[in-house]
């Protein structure tokens, strides 16, 4: 193939193109689904299944994350701590950090593993085999029927791994300060209730909410929009992550700037 | 999927673990209340700085927490916090409030310092009236530098004065000072007592003796005074004219004495020309001035020596004395200028009759340059123009001279050689002989002479000064 420098903008403008164009079909597949939930009829039984899904069957390795962050989090700030003698701050700063940045990160970014990459190739696959297109003949909307109750579902039970999270990463910080590092376990409880503050964690749970919303519309956006094959199917579950955690890590920056 | 547990179980179980999770971390932080925390009440304090302070800050009495701060405002160019008080605690009206830290890098809170019991309690919404915001760390470590600059200091000095060999032999010095003086006051209080002791001994002796001879004593005391007595009654008539003629006597001094004092009286007042050169004022200062105008000349002169010498000198052959008054203006060491006259009786061709008129004034002016034991001089000498040269030590009381002069009026020129010593610092004895060229005048001759330099004279006017300073007073 000849070297034709002009192909240069020819394909940045074609990833340009495609980039707005997935874009508008994020935003699109979101309000959809948002406008279709008030839309009759509401297949309760989808929207249980999802939350148990994304809830409940991820509860499991969102809390031993948490307990395993709250721990190297204590031991770490441990360290730093003890060149000024200010260990009772190690309960605060590991509370604020979680309550603030790496309950809701941090379970998102698990949940985009674990359910983000189901979601795209459930719907990618139920894409490739023409379920979606069955469902459209037989007068169901496949974007009510399949990915409004994953959003929905999934922006409600992120707050909730959220606190589970939260909670389970302090137990884990105090269990390490008090039984490994030797503090005052009272003082470091109200230390800590002392320092954090419940706009603290009530932000948090807001950023778990709308990283929540990332998973599943991007989630479903991809499976729903992939290409043929099973190798569509393993390329769509591969961007759905990919996406959904960076945009993760780039929408806490802004809400982090915008909401504290 | 699940046999056992329906979905709905799951997530029911699931939302209400989270939700009992979520209320519990609410109330744990929010101090006890879930919407907010609206225990208590508020009083607000305003504080000059209220650097550190943080909505949240606890506010702690007698290091117990009793609130926290609910918010922070700007008013007036100072910092009106609101202070939020659990309910229960009584806060005074005489109460202070203080920032303070905990440890010097430690976070701030507020301490309350409650007043008088008998103060009303502020009520909410009150205004605490006494605040005390804490120094800025910056203007402490000002105040602490100042004080170690002075600490530094005083032991500076202190180091000057005691340190190093010198201050250890002060030391030394002082506390070999005391042991000397402690000494020197035992011994005294030693012999103190010795002495005491002894006087009492010979006290007590006396005593002894008194108790064993007093009536004895006592006899012959009245015996004497009878014989006295006896002999005072026989002898009344002469006794008292003695006495009356003692009387006069001492009547005739007093008037004597009273004069004199009338006249010291008299000079004191001014009067007459005595009185009047002691004690007008105007004398006084005028006399001060001169002296004060003399020595300022003298001083000025100083810088060069002045020596003023008088010699007369008996010439044998004429029988006669010759008499020089020299003034030596000596700038250096080694330099001086000499004027003087010379009171010559001798005339030349000598005559048989010896007149006092036919003395010549003569006059001497030389230079004179110092090298080594040598002075050379050269000049007009005896109103002639001449040489000289004296030999001897610098500043010594021995002086070989001799002078070439008067080259014209007679067959030779003169020389005078002359051994001259200087005794009991003023006198000076000479001694030699003059014109030896011409054998028909030449003799022999011895002097005798006075010489002061500025330093005598400075004493004699030094004296006059203080003689006439304490006439003025």
């Amino acid at each position: 193939m000849a070297f034709e420098p002009l192909k240069i903008f020819e394909y940045i403008g074609e990833r340009f193109t495609a980039f707005l164009e997935e874009l508008g079909g994020i935003c699109t597949t979101f309000v959809q689904s948002v406008v279709l939930l008030f839309m009759p009829p509401l297949r309760l039984d989808l929207f249980l299944k999802q939350m148990e899904f994304i809830g409940v069957e991820s509860s499991f390795i969102v809390l031993l994350t948490g307990a395993f962050t709250g721990m190297v989090f204590a031991l770490q700030t441990s360290y730093a701590f003890r060149l000024f003698g200010a260990q009772n701050l190690i309960g605060p700063s590991v509370a604020l950090s979680l309550a603030r940045e790496l309950g809701p990160v941090l379970s998102g970014l698990m949940v985009t593993g674990r359910v983000g990459s189901a979601m795209a190739a459930e719907l990618g696959t139920m894409k490739v085999t023409e379920q979606i297109d069955a469902l459209s003949t037989m007068g169901i909307n496949p974007v009510q029927y399949l990915v409004t109750p994953r959003v929905v579902s999934s922006i409600l039970m992120l707050p909730m791994l959220t606190v589970l999270f939260d909670f389970i990463g302090i137990v884990g910080s105090y269990f390490m300060a008090v039984y490994l590092l030797g503090l005052n376990g009272e003082r470091f409880v109200n230390d800590t209730i002392y320092m954090v503050d419940l706009k603290d964690v009530y932000i948090g749970l807001l950023k778990a909410a709308v990283f929540g919303a990332l998973i599943a519309v991007v989630g479903c956006y991809k499976g729903y929009y992939a290409e043929k094959g099973a190798e569509g199917v393993g390329k769509a579950a591969t961007q759905a992550v990919v996406i959904t955690s960076v945009s993760i890590l780039i929408a806490d920056y802004f809400l982090t700037a915008m909401l504290f | 999927m699940n046999k056992g547990i329906p979905t709905n179980a799951k997530i029911g179980i699931f939302v209400a673990f989270v939700l009992v999770l979520l209320f519990w971390i609410t109330f744990r932080i929010s101090g006890g209340s879930l919407f907010g925390r609206v225990q208590g009440y508020t009083i607000t304090a305003v504080f000059d700085d209220a650097q550190g302070l943080n909505t949240k800050t606890g506010v702690f009495i007698a290091g117990i927490k009793v609130g926290d701060i609910d918010s922070i405002k700007l008013h007036d160019d100072k910092a009106l916090v609101t202070l939020r008080i659990w309910p229960g605690v009584v806060i005074g009206e005489n109460a202070k409030a203080i920032i303070r830290s905990k440890g010097l890098l430690g976070e701030k809170y507020i301490d309350i310092v409650p007043g008088s019991e008998a103060a009303a309690p502020l009520s909410p919404g009150e205004r605490m009236l006494f605040t005390e915001s804490p120094p800025d760390f910056a203007e402490l470590m000002d105040r602490l530098d100042a004080i170690t600059d002075n600490i530094k200091s005083i032991t500076q000095s202190l180091n000057e004065v005691f340190g190093g060999p010198k201050g250890v032999e002060t030391i030394k010095d002082l506390v070999d000072n005391l042991n000397k003086t402690v000494k020197h006051m035992d011994r005294l209080v030693t012999s103190t007592n010795a002495n005491l002791n002894s006087t009492f001994d010979s006290v007590n002796a006396f005593a002894k003796v008194l108790k064993e001879q007093g009536p004895g004593l006592l006899t012959s005391l009245a015996q004497v005074s009878g014989e006295l007595h006896t002999i005072i009654a026989a002898n009344k008539k002469s006794i008292d004219k003695t006495i009356s003629s003692i009387s006069d006597a001492s009547e005739k001094l007093d008037s004597t004495l009273a004069n004199l004092q009338e006249i010291s009286d008299e000079i004191k007042e001014g009067k007459g020309t005595v009185g009047k050169l002691l004690t007008d004022e105007k004398t006084q200062k005028e006399v001060s001035r001169a002296i004060s105008g003399l020595s300022s000349m003298i001083g000025g002169t100083s810088r060069f020596r002045t020596i003023i010498d008088y010699r007369s000198e008996y010439q044998f052959a004429y029988k006669d004395v010759k008499s020089y008054l020299n003034l030596r203006l000596q700038p250096t060491w080694d330099k001086y200028y000499l004027l003087g006259i010379v009171d010559d009786p001798t005339v030349y061709p000598p005559t048989t009759t010896t007149n006092n008129s036919l003395s010549q004034l003569k006059i001497n002016a030389e230079i004179a340059k110092r090298i080594s034991y040598f002075t050379f001089r050269g000049g007009i000498i005896e109103s002639t123009g001449g040489i000289g040269v004296d030999i001897g030590p610098p500043g010594g009381h021995i002086k070989l001279s001799a002078d070439l002069f008067n080259f014209n009026e007679r067959p030779n020129p003169e020389l005078k050689t002359m051994l001259s010593i200087s005794i009991l610092r003023y006198f000076l004895l000479s001694g030699g002989m003059t014109d030896i060229l011409n054998s028909a005048t030449r003799t022999w001759f011895f002097g005798l002479g006075l010489s002061f330099n500025d330093e005598d004279l400075k004493s004699v006017f030094g004296l006059a000064a203080s003689a006439a300073s304490a006439n003025s007073k």
